[in-house]
């Protein structure tokens, strides 16, 4: 007995699928290889016999694989321990890019070079697309992997290979930290390579491009902001007007300047000794944004409005000093705010210090701006610097709204230095944590913001601290805590300050 | 076995029940929270009832009890307790089991697989069956003699109610092809419904069941392969009814298996009884489980074991365990990597694959790697076609290869050799779970092949392990 050929086979499939009424099965033919009375063979007989040979048949030789350039990335897959605690923290839903746990999980594998286990990465999608950029080039393609063959960037490589031959064939996040660093050192190279491709990026990315160059504006960046103006995308329109609003000199500037000279009440105050005082006039009906508190709106709204225009520029306009300008802006939570935003904005750190020591322990809040933009400061030592300036935990009389804490770890993109970190820990505000009642909604937001913010050598004082809270309360602060203590264990990227 | 909490979150049925456990975590919910040495934890949860409910949970393992209406299983009280024992945070008091524990421990059948622990009342009726061994009633021989003859009359019945049942399914099967196959699936839920109800009215209830299946297992495909699909499908249940027909010819394990097929149901208690049944000790590593809704509303259970000792007789076994889809959700309670010690009887066969835990030694341990399999991808592809040439309608074969690899062909992967000579089609998931093993060189892979695809359930790789859930 042999075995029913290929043809035969065909030709009896094609008969069932068809219809044997209308195409008559070619049973004898087929089947007088195996059956030697063809005559007792009948169509179902010859169905059970085709199906049977099918089911054999299925392990043929798979087809060719696809071939495609495989992604080179350099970085260590995170320890194994690290792995249950990751999915614990930022499996399913959670992991979104507003989620503090994950921006920190992220910012530690960014910074200690590391990547999610490629058998995680489904497990982790939410956190995989809204961090795919700090992750790494594995997991950047993967996130990816459904998009467009068109949107998808050319090529996936590290962020320290990026340079200017390359830069523009880079993810859309590290061209935009490729051009903030350069903008720091090279301004006007980083904005001839901006205008260079600017043409050929999507709007999104165009925007973006322009936030980077936000940095070190100066008048050489005129022509091309206003060549900006007949650009086709409106975010563009109005994002290129805004800056050229930020450069000394230009009408824009000017109007800008006068504007907020027209809404500020200047007066004097004093018996003995007279001295000026600024009151900025608010619009009646401020919108409010979370995560600001309706009595921070005006505050908001004037680091909104105004920042960008430059200290000595209001200063000058206001006819007075920076230091007195600041003293008589004293009794004005809005002037102060926007004080403080600019003094970040231009690192003039001594203001930042003056207005926080002096006035408004809190300006913090409104040093840190909105946020979305490039990295505002640039390198580990202006975070420093920063933090030494607009942070004085121990001044605090409680502890801040999570929101604002969150808002803190997403301007610095990192832990607090550890002077910074320490005074907070022997804080009266870290105090009333353990002392004071909380609801679960606030103590766990705030307790992993804490977590996200402390530095490695102070989390086991940390964990510590947290023993005294519920810990069904804080699980996500003490998963995250384990989890970077898993993939940090010994960081050298704290400095002392 | 200590409770950890990844267990626990493998047990839950669903995200949901999680969250709702870790609110439940507060010890001024639990006026009583102890233990006992023999691995038993048990607690009394502040509900919103007057009376508190009433949780039990097994360490060893992983049986549970609770007291309350919830319809997922476990509930999260059960889950609360769990967690509360893996955290080590609130102290468990160790003291003796009250009576409602000790009822519990008492209902439980020794060496129960563990889903069948969920319902409450399968326990119970368990629980009255072995009552009626321990204490037999005294019988009257003549009645005894007339309720065996009833049997015998009932099983003749059946026999000629199944035979007639198999002659329409072949009617059906020949006016399908004399229409076409390829006109017969746009209406193939209708048509298959209606002589999946003749093949219950006939009593082969595991026939109806596979018709009933078939139109979503087509839909399952892609377009392309329905018309093979179709072939092959109706070609097994020809097969079955043909086999069934000609029972008597058959070798014993293959008439044991046809009749099961059909629908005839071997009990645990029957199949534990059976001293010619084949029984394997060994240690034995959970590499599989599936979860799926049958068309009889019905949640089937299936727990895939490799076998890690280097005895002869089979490598795998699947234990199969059914609860009403209207209970509830239920997980598994076995967690793929987890190793116990039991002895499992199986099913007779030709090729032994279902098979019951009859006796379990110890908890399951997690931790340890899958031993890699004898057999390249070339090996393990033969061996596909071996189990079918011995039971030919079998559905789910267990797949296990070494040095394999995973590519990309279109959009579509195969598990390959590290030549790319001979392959499986492998299923894929809208997630990509299978995606990150595509360029990972040789693979230690376990899956079940349907036909079709293959579908991937464990694989050991330089990475480390990949799991599918």
């Amino acid at each position: 007995m042999t075995s029913i050929d290929d043809a035969a086979a065909e030709a009896l499939k094609r008969s069932f699928l068809l219809g044997t009424t209308r195409n008559p099965a070619p049973i004898g033919a087929a089947l007088k290889a195996v059956i030697s009375e063809q005559g007792s063979a009948t169509e179902l007989a010859a169905l059970a016999l085709i199906g049977q040979r099918m089911r054999f048949l299925r392990h043929d030789a798979p087809p060719a694989p696809n071939t495609r350039s495989p992604i080179d990335d350099p970085r260590k897959i995170v320890p194994d321990a690290a792995r249950p605690l990751m999915r614990r923290l930022v499996a399913a839903q959670d992991g979104s890019a507003s989620d503090v746990a994950a921006l920190a999980l992220a910012d530690a594998c960014n910074r200690l070079r590391l990547r999610p286990h490629p058998f995680d990465l489904p497990r982790l999608a939410t956190f995989i697309r809204a961090h795919g950029d700090s992750l790494g080039a594995d997991a950047a393609a993967w996130a990816e992997r459904n998009d467009d063959h068109e949107k998808r960037p050319r090529h996936y490589f590290d962020a320290d290979t990026i340079d200017a031959g390359n830069w523009t064939t880079a993810r859309p996040a590290a061209r935009v930290e490729f051009i903030a660093a350069m903008r720091g050192c090279e301004p006007d190279r980083a904005r001839e390579l901006v205008e260079a491709s600017f043409a050929e990026d999507a709007a999104p990315i165009r925007a973006r491009l322009l936030d980077a160059l936000g940095r070190g504006l100066s008048h050489a960046d005129i022509p091309f902001l206003e060549s900006l103006a007949k650009d086709r995308a409106p975010t563009v329109r109005e994002r290129a007007q805004q800056l050229l609003k930020f450069i000394p000199g230009t009408a824009a500037a000017e109007g800008h300047i006068r504007d907020l000279v027209a809404r500020t009440r200047i007066a004097t105050a004093g018996v003995l000794r007279r001295r000026a005082t600024l009151t900025l006039e608010l619009p009646a009906n401020l919108p409010v944004v979370p995560p600001a508190l309706p009595t921070e709106a005006g505050r908001r709204w004037a680091v909104n409005e105004y920042a960008g225009v430059g200290l000595d520029a209001m200063a000058a306009a206001f006819g007075l000093p920076v230091v007195d300008m600041i003293a008589a802006a004293a009794e004005d939570a809005p002037l102060l705010a926007l004080f403080a935003r600019q003094a970040s904005i231009e690192s003039r750190f001594d203001v930042l210090a003056a207005i926080v020591r002096e006035h408004a322990i809190d300006a913090w809040i409104d040093a840190v701006g909105s946020e979305g933009g490039a990295r505002e400061l640039p390198d580990d030592t202006t975070i420093e610097q920063w933090c030494a300036a607009a942070l004085a935990p121990g001044l605090w009389p409680a502890p801040p709204p999570p929101a604002h804490l969150n808002r803190l770890y997403v301007f610095l993109r990192r832990p607090l230095p550890l002077a910074q970190a320490r005074e907070l820990l022997g804080s009266r505000a870290f105090a009333t944590i353990a002392n004071a009642a909380w609801s679960a909604e606030i103590l766990g937001p705030l307790c992993l913001a804490i977590a996200a913010l402390t530095p490695h050598s102070l989390r086991s004082e940390l964990r510590r601290a947290f023993t005294a809270l519920p810990a069904n309360e804080i699980s996500r602060a003490l998963v995250l805590l384990d989890c970077l203590a898993f993939l940090d264990p010994a960081s050298d990227q704290e400095c002392a300050p | 076995m200590a409770i950890e909490i990844e267990k626990v979150e493998a047990l839950a049925p669903d995200q949901a029940s999680l969250a709702a456990a870790a609110k439940l975590k507060k010890p001024n919910l639990w006026p009583l929270l102890a233990c006992d040495a023999a691995g038993l934890i048990w607690g009394e949860c502040q509900g919103s009832g007057a009376s508190p409910y009433r949780v039990i949970c097994s360490e060893a393992d992983f049986g549970y009890k609770c007291t309350c209406p919830s319809r997922k299983f476990p509930c999260k009280h059960t889950l609360a307790l769990m967690w509360m024992r893996a955290d080590g945070v609130l102290p468990f008091k160790t003291e003796a089991a009250p009576a409602w524990v000790g009822d519990w421990v008492a209902r439980r059948r020794p060496g129960a697989g563990p889903a069948r622990k969920v319902a409450a009342d399968t326990e119970v009726k368990a629980s009255a069956a072995r009552a009626a061994v321990v204490e037999p009633a005294a019988e009257d021989p003549k009645s005894a003699a007339a309720a065996a003859a009833q049997r015998e009359r009932n099983k003749a019945d059946r026999e000629a109610a199944i035979r007639s049942g198999l002659d329409e399914l072949d009617t059906w099967i020949a006016d399908a092809l004399q229409g076409g196959l390829a006109a017969f699936m746009p209406a193939a839920s209708e048509r298959c419904r209606k002589i999946a109800r003749r093949l219950v009215d006939a009593k082969a209830t595991g026939l109806a069941g596979l018709v009933e299946g078939l139109p979503a297992d087509l839909l399952a495909l892609p377009e392309s392969m329905r018309g093979d699909a179709l072939i092959e499908r109706l070609a097994t249940l020809y097969l079955i009814a043909c086999a069934y027909r000609n029972q008597d010819r058959l070798p014993g394990p293959v008439k044991a298996d046809v009749r099961q097929t059909v629908g005839w149901t071997v009990t645990r208690d029957a199949l534990l009884a059976d001293p010619d049944a084949l029984r394997v000790r060994d240690r034995w590593m959970v590499v599989g489980t599936v979860v799926d809704v049958q068309a009889d509303k019905l949640r089937r259970i299936e727990t895939w074991l490799s076998r890690l000792g280097e005895g002869t007789g089979p490598r795998f076994a699947v234990l199969l365990d059914f609860v009403p889809v209207s209970l509830g959700k239920t997980a598994n309670m076995y967690s793929i990597g987890e190793v116990l010690t039991a002895e499992l009887v199986y099913f007779n066969s030709p090729a032994p694959l279902r098979a019951v835990i009859a006796e379990q030694i110890g908890s399951a341990i997690a931790g340890e790697r899958w031993p890699r399999p004898t057999d390249g991808v070339l090996g393990a592809i033969a061996r596909l076609n071996d189990v079918l040439a011995l039971r030919p309608w079998a559905s789910d074969i267990p797949f296990a290869a070494h040095g394999a690899r995973i590519v990309a062909s279109g959009a579509s992967l195969w598990l390959t050799d590290a030549r790319g000579m001979a392959g499986l089609p492998v299923r894929v998931d809208e997630d990509d779970v299978v995606l990150p093993l595509v360029e990972v060189d040789d693979i230690d892979a376990f899956g079940t092949w349907d036909g079709h695809f293959l579908s991937l359930a464990l694989c050991e790789t330089p990475l480390g392990r990949w799991i599918a859930s």
